[in-house]
């Protein structure tokens, strides 16, 4: 297992759904021991060179087809290119004709892949390309940071707030790869913990709750934790798929995390991470847990807030009862109110837990008091501070 | 250059299997049929439970429709596409709409950028139907759409159209393929959420039921599980487990199952193992008549048989030696007849590579004639019927079936499966495990790993002008600079307020459509009310 295994970013790009192709490759990077951040699907050009550059990722790769190749793929070409140190190499995946393949090539995207590539060459040709940028990064380029290669190019203002996010997405990983550090003894921002097992809507909540927090103008860190394999150390984080709202807001990052070395519920470098987060003046940091269930109490005494997600009609009507998170959580969510049986899984909750607890309805898919929730979290630090 | 014969690289010893992976035996015979009654598992064509198809004498009596599914650029250029089908021959229309349109979008959608008119026909408003289906007779001929997550949209426009030509609505004959689970579970092009667009069919069956007598409000589709990966038995489990949910539905609504079930209709893929293929079709027909009978009691012989659209599988093509595939296409359409299909789709040999030529679009229409006309099969019903092979594949499929309508409903049920997950999972493994096994060189394919010739022509394919996008974006502006903003304005309203208090709301789509109503106005007015549903992840 490599110690800081090789990051890939995949995307599908535009309106076509075909993903059967990437989620194969997703898996086959995984299995070869990389950390695959997979955007999910309708990501635009803009929204794929964000997810890179905040995700600090050795190759993207995107998948199209639909035809739309040409159009979609030169925008994320140029978009890598443009702004500090060595650029992100791009592959491209999908039916993509000889001529239009030889074209991408010519431009500069550093591997094209068909229906019939074998999985064994894509994951050699993308292990490869990854190697290649980090050695040519690991001299000047990475050393700089992105901030000093704009002020030499004289870049706008619109360059230099995005080069606080080079710079904060070069710290994480830095973050990442130190020694762990012990949790500071105050912090800034409001740290709040999402918990809950997985499948319960942990990403698909915090993205209404950070676009709430945002209309409130508060500046929102995000940290999605998903599990490494202790196998391969390779892993698949697909967090951001659920996060697509607020994918152009400038004081929204998400930073998608694998556990590494401790295939438990946090990496060991999350409170470094969330230290750097703090120096960047974000109000609210929000950390996503793998999602465990009962066993996930560790993020409780990390943070200052923290909330145990339950769903309806998935058994989680029979853990309220049991000796656990629910005991320390801040907040019980009872998510996905949408759906039939919502009430009583509340009520159940109520009962049990007694009237001094929190305990919310929330229907995330329609907004349906997420307002609610986050008065109820910014409640918390008031009370706190 | 002397190709030499190649060999699957499998381990000696083990037993063939099917391209799903089932294991098949050399030979087939009464011991495989032990306690087999064919009386009751087979009938006569015609006859419960149908597995030898739903009519006595099938294609005696009336060929399958050749329906082949066409649509790129604006929709001028689809209807000359559509006449010029019709004079090869052709039977029925099958209508391919654009990604912006199936995604409910409008062409000047900042997401609808590099794919306006690109993989179908651009629809933006009613105007863009008047043209697409210009001097073509909706009251004479059968009309399918591909649509799923704006189906009620785009069947409320056809509905307009045909008020606007004053073509009574009882005579409209076609189909809707209007069967958004299968998007959840394969092919991602879902905009509502799993619970609100299950509550839109039903209200398009409904509709259907009450105002379109010979309309096929769903067609129940497999076809897209199956090239998002999936074995044969899964397709044949997933698309009548999808279907036992919208007669739950239905009926939950308040519809008699007989009222609203003979309207009911499917579609399969035709993949490459030929004699899995040909009893996934039979066991499906059984399977249906079982269900539909035992557990929805429905009473007309029409409730319980299955009919079925087939298209050959994309998924099987190639772009290297690209004129290999009309051979692939061939055999497969071939396993679709056999298997007894109501009508079929074959693909043409550039659709790997590009939508079709007109040539290619030709050659694969000639493909079913020559099936049709040349071959003889058509004269005898259910040729295969009683092969030991045939017999036991369609029994082993059947009780695959089975097996996994149980697992789904201990998943709380096909809605809360879809929710939770369950079928992207079970596809995505199935998936995975094949492309493992091309890896491991376990299936030949002519032409691309094996027999390859490395100096390729290269065939020519449709060039779609990039110009297409601003002509339909200008076309759009026209529309919305003439209609009347206060109509448009009153018909949205009505149709949040319709969607709001779970009224139906075809009705309020139809005036929408006539009051030029865009596709994406209608949709993100009842995304207003449904919510929008994000990326269902599942490996």
């Amino acid at each position: 297992m490599k110690p800081n295994p090789p990051r890939i970013l995949l995307a599908k790009v535009g309106l076509d759904g075909h993903d059967r192709g990437i989620k194969v490759v997703a898996r086959a990077l995984r299995d070869a021991g990389m950390e695959v951040i997979y955007t999910g699907l309708w990501q635009t050009p803009e929204s794929v060179v964000r997810a890179a550059r905040d995700e600090d990722v050795d190759v993207v790769g995107v998948s199209l087809l639909s035809a739309a190749h040409m159009t979609l793929v030169l925008p994320i070409l140029e978009g890598l290119r443009d702004g500090g140190g060595e650029p992100i190499p791009l592959i491209v995946g999908g039916i993509v004709p000889d001529d239009d393949a030889k074209a991408l090539l010519d431009q500069g995207v550093a591997a094209v892949f068909l229906p019939e590539s074998l999985l064994t060459e894509v994951t050699a040709e993308v292990a490869k390309i990854a190697e290649a940028r980090r050695e040519r990064g690991s001299g000047a380029a990475a050393a700089e940071t992105g901030g000093a290669a704009a002020a030499e190019t004289g870049g706008a203002a619109a360059a230099a707030s995005r080069d606080w996010r080079l710079e904060l997405s070069r710290e994480l990983s830095a973050a990442e790869r130190g020694a762990a550090e012990p949790l500071p003894s105050e912090h800034r921002a409001l740290w709040v913990g999402v918990t809950g097992s997985p499948g319960v809507g942990k990403s698909t909540l915090i993205n209404r709750l950070a676009a709430e927090l945002r209309a409130r103008k508060l500046r929102v860190g995000v940290l999605a934790v998903d599990p490494s394999s202790p196998l391969t150390g390779g892993a698949l984080l697909g967090d951001r798929a659920r996060m697509r709202e607020s994918a152009q807001d400038s004081d929204l990052f998400v930073r998608s995390v694998a556990t590494r070395d401790q295939p438990g519920v946090l990496s060991r470098a999350i409170p470094a991470m969330l230290r750097r987060l703090d120096e960047r003046q974000f109000d609210v940091e929000i950390v996503e847990t793998v999602g465990a269930g009962q066993a996930d109490h560790e993020i409780c005494q990390l943070v200052d807030v923290s909330l145990l997600l339950l769903m309806p009609g998935a058994g989680d009507e029979l853990q309220i009862e049991k000796a656990g998170v629910i005991e320390l959580a801040d907040i019980v969510v009872v998510s996905k109110a949408d759906r039939p049986d919502a009430d009583t899984l509340f009520a159940q909750c109520r009962e049990v837990l007694g009237p001094q607890r929190d305990v919310v309805k929330v229907a995330a898919i329609r907004n349906e008091s997420v307002a609610e929730l986050a008065d109820l979290i910014l409640a918390k630090r008031r009370a706190a501070h | 250059m002397a190709a030499t014969p190649v060999k699957p690289s499998r381990e000696s010893g083990a037993e063939p299997r099917t391209i799903s992976g089932r294991p098949v035996k050399a030979v087939y015979g009464p011991e495989d049929l032990a306690g087999f009654d064919p009386a009751s598992e087979l009938g006569r064509p015609g006859e419960f439970p149908f597995t030898r198809g739903p009519h006595p004498e099938m294609y005696r009596k009336q060929l399958w429709t050749m329906r082949q599914f066409a649509g790129f650029g604006t929709p001028a250029q689809t209807n000359e596409r559509f006449h010029y089908l019709l004079a090869q021959g052709q039977m029925g229309l099958s209508t391919a709409f654009d990604l912006p349109t199936l995604m409910g979008r409008d062409s000047d959608d900042a997401l609808s950028r590099g794919e306006v008119g690109r993989c179908g026909v651009a629809i933006d408003t009613l105007d863009d139907f008047e043209r697409l289906y210009r001097g073509i007779d909706l009251g004479a001929i059968s009309v399918s759409m591909t649509i799923n997550a704006p189906a009620a949209v785009l069947l409320a426009f056809y509905v307009a159209l045909a008020d606007e030509r004053g073509i009574p609505r009882e005579r409209l004959r076609g189909t809707c393929q209007n069967d958004i689970l299968k998007e959840f579970h394969a092919q991602n092009e879902f905009v509502f959420p799993p619970r609100p667009s299950l509550e839109l069919v039903v209200d398009t069956i409904r509709f259907a039921t009450e105002q379109l007598p010979q309309y096929n409000p769903v067609s129940i589709s497999g076809y897209h599980i199956r090239e998002a990966g999936s074995t044969a038995g899964q397709e044949l489990a997933f698309t009548l487990a999808d279907g036992i949910a919208y007669v739950e539905a239905a009926i939950e609504s308040g519809l008699p199952v007989d009222d609203f079930a003979p309207r009911l209709s499917f579609f399969f893929n035709c993949h490459n193992d030929f004699l899995e293929e040909i009893a996934k079709y039979r066991a499906a027909r059984r399977v249906w008549a079982k269900l539909m009978c035992d557990r929805f009691g429905a009473r007309d012989a029409r409730s319980q048989w299955l009919r079925f659209h087939a298209q050959t599988a994309g998924c099987t093509l190639w772009g290297t030696q690209p004129t290999v595939n009309v051979v692939r296409v061939a055999y497969q359409a071939l396993a679709a007849v056999l298997g007894g299909c109501q009508s079929l789709h074959t693909n043409g040999m550039d659709e790997t590579l590009a939508l079709p030529t007109a040539e290619a679009a030709t050659l694969a229409l000639r493909t079913q004639q020559v099936i049709a006309h040349e071959t003889g099969v058509i004269h005898t019903v259910d040729p295969l019927g009683g092969s030991y092979a045939i017999e036991a594949l369609t029994n082993e499929l059947e009780a695959e079936a089975f097996d996994y309508f149980e697992r789904i409903e201990q998943a709380g049920g096909v809605l809360a499966a879809t929710e939770s997950g369950f079928f992207r999972r079970e596809i995505a493994e199935a998936a995975f495990r094949y492309s493992q096994e091309m890896d491991r060189g376990e299936h030949v394919i002519v032409g691309v790993n094996a027999y390859q010739e490395h100096t390729e022509e290269p065939i020519e394919t449709l060039k779609i002008d990039p110009s297409v996008e601003t002509e339909q974006i200008e076309s759009l502006e026209r529309t919305r600079s003439k209609r009347d903003a206060s109509a448009v304005e009153a018909a949205l309203t009505a149709l949040r307020a319709a969607a709001a208090d779970g009224e139906s709301v075809m009705p309020v789509l139809i005036r929408a459509a006539k009051a030029r109503c865009t596709v994406g106005e209608c949709v993100d007015a009842l995304a207003d009310v449904y919510g929008r549903f994000e990326d269902g992840v599942g490996w």
